[in-house]
């Protein structure tokens, strides 16, 4: 893939159509995923067997129609609306793919090892052992994430990928945010050159760019 | 009293003296009078109640899912002197499989112990039962995540003041839990709430999400900026969470750094939320969380505190006290006591909240049921007074254990939409007893019919029986049982609309 397509991806077209898919998919799998009311319990008097798993047991079914999506799940007429009160993470396979795309690595590269055993701290899922992904961009997950990052931003891969990135971090805010960063937000990155050891700027600025919202959000 | 102590030190001195006496003060182990005494001769006696007000307090929250029955913890009052009590496990017989003969009576606070719960026997002057809350409204009989006790006022309808409770909850399904809207955090949420603005560099809250089914337990921030729990869904990821070396916690090398990083991001995200349009909320929640974000990317000088048990501990905790029976078992009641006491003694963070099912049974409840559940609460429960009790920290620490989802009338064929709705409080300021009663109104079936006599909210004397769900008390009134007990302002709890017009159930706590 060349930057530009990688830079297509991350624009705001592309994340539509993720969260567009996203929702098809819910509303087409999760309709009808609610098995519904149990029977009355007044009917279970004089019952002789231990019932373990109970009537609310067992993998939702699909009978009903019921939207399990919840009161505030999405008209499939009304237009895609993002949630304005927390921002959200990406999924977290979504959000490596990401930085693999970035550094021009694979997935298995060992500049990822740290952020592969922290993934369920960053929210990813493990169906199978009862772990759901976890979106909420929370202090703990902001501290994984930059310990996870740090071996990534201080690979020699990265630096190979952005040698300039001290001099003008444009080009990767670009593309790893998907579109042209305001001035403001550059001379904030500034700011980093100020007060951190030389020898850590490089980093730390790369830190920075992979753990904004526009890197790390939808 | 004469002149304060403190005057006697020079003024540009005092506030660096006060802090240090403070964090002396507030080591585990200096008991809650000693405290009291030192702030009084150093600040006076109006000053020490300020102070006392600030101390730190540490909270174990325990949601017990898939609608508990504590009938072989305490044994209700009514049922335990009826003559010709009809036991066993179907049908409307009760539920309780030990001999009346068996269970011991404490006239002191009301308690009928059994052989399951004789570990309680030494605390029982500091724990409170009142079964008698509103019951559970979920639509498959009675489950649901929350809990009127829990987040008074909650209901189905999203109406004005009331947001979702259940949006931070992983992998969260309508399917015996339900969806709920409230105005009212639930209890863990708002003491970590609280005490983080004690103490600015506090870590934040855990909830251990172990409930073995699909089965969740909301906790709700009610728009807190920074009062929602961590989730952990995995001994892993806890074990991750609160790694044992110091350089696995500092991810940054300097605190100046930390702070200058969180500072850029927040510049940097502004932008971002601009862009998007999103809500003031969501910046200040964004802002806190970076603020809280710093502290952890440089912990700088901490205490270590290793998470996995070791084989003293393992015996300990865990003796006697049955596994975990569910679906898909993460970590048994007894292993997460343990954790919550190794965080809160060693005041990592002050707030941890227990999630732990027996998977639902219904129909039929038998003898192994019963014991096993009552063993599940009382051993480790007995277990985390007498540890606290040892740490010196006791007088500090209340311990709040939730039928989350519903109780069980007495009746072996009950669901949790009849009879109780649970709230066990244990802590140092709490008076022990058992509050309001349960008894038999007539035989029916192959048992009996129940009664239930809801405490007075004032006197805690128990009223008038009725035989249906009826006359239950608010859960605004367990509510504020709890947050007093946690020693939360009442400026603090008291802004919330639907507790606002309760008052704590006093009779439950001590210098009330």
């Amino acid at each position: 893939m060349t930057n530009d397509q990688s830079t297509f991806c991350r624009s705001n077209f592309c994340r539509s159509n993720f969260w567009m898919l996203t929702g098809v998919l819910t509303l087409g799998l999760g309709s009808g995923c609610y098995t519904g009311l149990s029977d009355s319990p007044e009917a279970a008097d004089g019952a002789d067997a231990e019932t373990p798993g109970g009537d609310d047991a067992g993998a939702p079914g699909a009978d009903d129609g019921t939207n399990p999506g919840g009161p505030g799940a999405e008209d499939p007429d009304s237009p895609f609306t993002l949630p304005k009160d927390e921002a959200r993470l990406l999924p977290f396979p979504v959000r490596m793919q990401n930085l693999a795309r970035l550094t021009g690595q694979t997935l298995d590269h060992p500049i990822f090892l740290e952020l592969w055993d922290l993934r369920y701290q960053l929210g990813d899922h493990d169906f199978a052992s009862g772990v759901a992904p976890d979106l909420r961009w929370s202090a703990e997950k902001m501290q994984n994430w930059v310990r996870g990052l740090k071996p990534v931003c201080a690979s020699a891969t990265m630096q190979t990928a952005f040698p300039d990135l001290l001099t003008d971090p444009r080009p990767m805010m670009r593309q790893a945010w998907g579109h042209e960063p305001t001035d403001d937000e550059v001379a904030a990155l500034g700011d980093l050159d100020a007060e951190v050891l030389p020898e850590e700027q490089y980093t730390v600025t790369c830190i920075a760019i992979l753990t904004a919202l526009d890197f790390v959000s939808v | 009293m004469g002149r304060p102590h403190i005057e006697s030190i020079h003024p540009c001195r005092r506030r660096g003296f006060l802090k240090l006496a403070g964090a002396m003060l507030a080591a585990p182990a200096v008991p809650a009078a000693v405290r009291f005494a030192v702030h009084e001769q150093l600040v006076g006696e109006a000053e020490a109640f300020g102070i006392e007000d600030d101390q730190p307090t540490y909270f174990v929250e325990i949601n017990l899912r898939d609608q508990w029955d504590f009938m072989h913890v305490f044994v209700p009052p009514g049922l335990a002197t009826h003559t010709g009590l009809v036991r066993g496990g179907s049908g409307t017989m009760c539920t309780l499989f030990h001999d009346p003969s068996t269970l011991a009576y404490h006239p002191e606070t009301n308690f009928y112990t059994t052989p399951d719960s004789a570990a309680l026997v030494p605390h029982l002057d500091q724990i409170a039962m009142m079964e008698l809350s509103e019951i559970c409204t979920g639509a498959i009989h009675g489950h649901e995540a929350v809990n009127a006790t829990r987040s008074p006022g909650r209901t189905k309808q999203m109406t004005p003041g009331k947001a979702a409770v259940w949006e931070n909850e992983p992998g969260y399904g309508e399917q015996g839990n339900d969806y709920y809207y409230s105005s009212t955090p639930t209890p863990a949420c708002l003491h970590n709430y609280w005490q983080k603005q004690l103490d600015s560099n506090l870590r934040n809250g855990i909830t251990l999400k172990y409930i073995s089914r699909f089965h969740s337990v909301c906790h709700y921030g009610a728009g807190l900026a920074d009062a929602e729990l961590t989730r952990i869904q995995s001994v892993d990821q806890l074990f991750q969470n609160f790694p044992d070396t110091v350089e696995d916690l500092n991810v940054l090398p300097t605190p100046q750094e930390a702070q200058l990083l969180s500072d850029v991001m927040n510049r940097v995200d502004a932008r971002f939320f601009e862009r998007y349009g999103y809500s003031q909320m969501a910046r200040t929640r964004h802002a806190t969380n970076l603020g809280e974000a710093a502290g952890l990317w440089h912990t700088g000088e901490v205490k270590i505190v290793s998470m996995p048990l070791t084989e003293e501990e393992r015996a300990y905790w865990s003796a006697d006290v049955p596994d975990q029976v569910g679906d898909n078992k993460k970590a048994n009641i007894w292993e997460q006591a343990a954790w919550a006491y190794k965080l809160l003694s060693n005041d990592v963070t002050r707030t941890v909240s227990l999630e732990f099912d027996y998977l639902d049974v219904h129909d039929t409840r038998g003898e192994n049921v019963m014991t096993t559940m009552g063993r599940q609460c009382a051993l480790p429960l007995a277990r985390l007074i007498e540890s606290f009790k040892a740490a010196g920290i006791w007088d500090r620490t209340t311990i709040a254990v939730f039928s989350t989802d519903g109780g069980r009338a007495p009746s072996a064929n009950s669901y949790g939409n009849s009879g109780k709705n649970t709230l066990l409080l244990a802590g140092g300021n709490v008076a022990g007893g058992y509050y309001g009663d349960v008894g038999v109104a007539g035989n029916s079936g192959s048992g009996h019919s129940y009664n239930y006599h809801v405490p007075d909210p004032v006197t805690g004397i128990p009223q008038a029986p009725v035989t249906n769900n009826s006359n239950r008390l608010n859960g605004a009134y367990a509510w504020r049982t709890v947050m007093k007990s946690l020693r939360i302002p009442d400026e603090v709890v008291g802004q919330y609309p639907d507790v606002a017009d309760y008052h704590p159930l006093d009779f439950m706590l001590r210098d009330a």
